[in-house]
């Protein structure tokens, strides 16, 4: 099986432009692309990862630079599906960002084969610790370093519940992070690989952090809920960890699900199950370092 | 006709002939399909035939994805269509489903798999006024404020401009006339109404009968001007022609509806594009097949490119001036000369200045 | 024991149509989908206990009083008495019930 590092320069730009069809867990999307950015940002933090052999592929998407005046003149790309460009167009630059976002749209969009919810999910022992996204709470930090120090990293941003089985399925994807997080990050692991920054996005500065080569080798290794945990970053808070109801927890949840409403009954019943099967966290913290801690205790 | 179109026309007559299909050729049929609105109705098509097994596992996948999506469009008409009641029982007059809605609401075949867009009514003309404030008393709001756009849909059209609910973002077209009144075809609309079946479980809720169900849909598709949902709106007509041939009646209907109402050549269209493209069986059905070919061959190619819309890659050189053609035509047919330039002209206008900004 | 005297104009209630409810309950806590209404909320028991009878058949107040009533202790009658409506109106809102 091919991953991207074994292309050179010149066969992956040849692929790219023609349309490489990339694997990331259960979904292949078949990208085309001819920015440099696209590029840089594929061979850099995607070197990993498989290249399947031309079949059927879950995604046809494009990051493209558009016929007209914003070819040359402020560059601009615009990201599409299928031929349809569902995003206004963005400055060259954040050529990566818009693939990123785009194959998270795809997902979010299609993907009803699952149960998608908003949220980030890591796996230690064998049980996933579920991180739902409340906005500003500085989940993507904690997910970074929490994959850093010892946590195969399942998604950063969009978790697949297994309709029938209920087991959570990886996509060992890059971790989207934003403006003061990425310094941290920087900082906290040596080990720590990011691709371009990309200047001025509608979140401010944004880069994505390399998956580790373990994440990505289990690529198609799913594993069942352990916990559900709400991280709240809040300066000079003590690292505190309190039972959140289950039943609130279900309601959030469903509340921030792509596709929970698309399911129907269906829906209903695979995050009853996993609910079920959770245990259920607030936490707060200032320092990292407490909450390294505390998710270590957690899955022993 | 191009080999994907024409994939994609094999795969709506035999869906028990998929699993000869190669990955390459799924990858490009799952698209084609999905865009044409029909990728739910071939997944319950293939479950029908017993061919589910034989699909790559990506397929089932997506299909899996897309009944769920039809799923749940089915459960948001039967909400709407009871909260939109709810808001007008009271008023005690006669509400008519046209459409999507009336094929859920009535239970019948081309609701199966099938995507939906906006809710179509229409009630009496002398109550218009009523039923809106009614509506907008239960959250739904007009979202067409310019006054060009409200002349156009309330003198030209026919109906209130669409109005969406304020929280879950549901839209009503709410018709007082079938079809416009400007139509050159000039239809009696009164004669449509003629024949209302009732929905069961709602006082004062109907759909069109039988014949007139066939014959507005098909008026609606061969007039039509934006042609992304006709391969789709032609399966309802298979579905529909189907299911009603063998009801006592029906056929002979079907004939003398169409001469009294003028529209004998939207059903012919519809006759024979059913038999063409989907290879409906007319004769088996008792339908007298169109015997020599009465649609010119320009209309025809119209047509074809029109069909062939449902995706960029369905499609042969042309089809843009011809898409262009359609559109043109739809107007031409709804409006009268004097009415159908400055409405035009409007329309170029606001999309140049849209396109500015 | 309060009297069905406590509810004079007896409406009669029952789940929503046009789709289905779905409830589970976690640790005492009862939450409830509409696939119609489409909204998922978590309720208080008496609201859970209200629709478990409505899911069975429509029920008018008296009634609704009469089969809750036998739930709960005779203390917590009267606070029942008073919530009922409350919670029915409260249901009311959600959409997930209505008027038979």
């Amino acid at each position: 099986m091919m991953r991207i590092r074994d292309f050179s320069d010149r066969e992956l730009a040849d692929r790219l432009a023609q349309g490489l069809d990339l694997r990331t867990g259960p979904f292949i999307f078949h990208i085309q692309s001819r920015d440099d950015p696209v590029f840089s940002g594929l061979r850099r933090l995607y070197a990993d990862f498989p290249v399947s052999e031309a079949g059927v592929r879950d995604f046809h998407i494009s990051v493209c630079r558009p016929a007209n005046l914003r070819r040359w003149y402020r560059p601009q790309v615009v990201f599409k599906h299928d031929r349809e460009s569902p995003f206004k167009p963005l400055p060259a630059n954040h050529a990566f960002a818009s693939l990123e976002w785009g194959m998270n749209w795809c997902i979010a969009g299609y993907a009803h084969h699952f149960l998608t919810l908003h949220a980030a999910v890591l796996e230690r022992n064998g049980r996933a610790v579920m991180l739902p996204g409340e906005p500003g709470a500085g989940k993507s930090t904690l997910t970074a370093a929490l994959s850093l120090s010892g946590w195969r990293l399942l998604t950063d941003e969009t978790a697949l519940v297994d309709l029938d089985t209920g087991v959570l399925w990886p996509m060992a994807r890059p971790v989207n992070l934003k403006n003061h997080s990425i310094d941290i990050i920087q900082a906290f692991s040596s080990d720590a690989v990011f691709g371009d920054k990309a200047f001025d996005t509608h979140k401010g500065t944004v880069s994505h952090l390399k998956p580790s080569l373990d994440t990505v080798m289990r690529m198609d290794e799913p594993c069942r809920i352990g916990w559900v945990v709400f991280p709240r970053w809040q300066a000079d808070l003590p690292a505190r960890l309190t039972r959140r109801p289950r039943a609130d927890t279900f309601v959030y949840a469903a509340e921030n699900s792509f596709n929970y409403s698309v399911l129907g009954e269906t829906g209903f019943r695979a995050l009853e199950r996993l609910i079920r099967e959770a245990e259920c966290f607030d936490f707060h913290y200032s320092r990292l370092e407490d909450a390294l801690l505390a998710f270590d205790r957690l899955s022993t | 006709m191009n080999a994907a179109f024409q994939r994609l026309l094999t795969a709506l007559r035999h869906p028990e002939k998929m699993a000869s299909l190669s990955e390459p050729e799924w990858d490009a049929l799952l698209r084609h399909t999905r865009n044409a609105s029909l990728l739910s109705r071939l997944a319950l098509d293939v479950r029908a035939c017993q061919g589910w097994d034989t699909l790559p596992l990506r397929v089932r996948q997506h299909m899996r994805a897309a009944t769920f999506v039809a799923e749940r469009q089915i459960r948001a008409v039967r909400w709407e269509v009871h909260k939109m009641h709810e808001a007008l029982e009271h008023m005690g007059i006669p509400i008519v489903l046209l459409k999507g809605a009336a094929y859920v609401m009535d239970d019948l075949p081309p609701s199966r798999g099938r995507l939906f867009g906006d809710i179509d009514l229409l009630v009496p003309r002398d109550r218009l006024g009523d039923v809106e404030m009614q509506l907008r008393l239960h959250g739904w709001h007009g979202t067409h404020h310019d006054a060009y756009d409200q002349r156009y849909y309330r003198e030209w059209m026919h109906e209130l401009p669409p109005i969406t609910h304020i929280t879950r973002g549901s839209t009503l077209d709410v018709h007082h006339n079938i079809v416009p009144l400007t139509a050159r075809l000039k239809p009696q609309a009164s004669g449509l109404l003629a024949d209302l079946h009732p929905i069961p479980g709602y006082s004062n809720l109907y759909r069109l009968g039988n014949a007139d169900l066939i014959l507005h849909s098909a008026t609606h598709l061969f007039h039509e001007g934006e042609w992304t949902h006709g391969l789709r709106d032609l399966v309802d007509l298979d579905a529909l022609l189907r299911h009603f041939a063998s009801k006592p009646g029906f056929l002979n209907a079907l004939h003398a509806r169409a001469d009294t109402l003028g529209l004998q050549k939207p059903l012919q269209y519809a006759l024979q594009y059913t038999q063409a493209l989907l290879l409906t069986p007319l004769r088996e059905l008792g339908l007298s097949a169109p015997s020599k070919k009465l649609t010119n061959p320009l209309i025809n190619r119209l047509f074809m490119h029109g069909f062939a819309s449902a995706h960029p890659d369905l499609s042969v050189p042309g089809s843009r001036l011809a898409l262009f053609a359609l559109y043109l035509r739809s107007h031409w047919l709804r409006m009268p000369m004097h009415l159908l330039l400055p409405h035009l002209l409007h329309k170029a206008l606001a999309r140049s200045k849209t396109a500015e900004e | 024991m309060m009297s069905t005297s406590t509810f004079p104009e007896t409406r009669s209630w029952r789940i929503a149509p046009a789709g289905q409810l779905l409830t589970a309950e976690f640790d005492g806590q009862t939450v409830v989908y509409h696939t119609g209404a489409g909204h998922t909320h978590w309720v208080s028991p008496v609201a859970a206990a209200v629709l478990n009878c409505l899911k069975r058949s429509l029920h008018d107040e008296a009634g609704l009083y009469e089969s809750l009533s036998e739930l709960v202790s005779q203390e917590d009658l009267l606070m029942l008495a008073e919530s009922l409506r409350e919670t029915l109106d409260h249901l009311k809102n959600l959409s997930l019930i209505e008027p038979a």
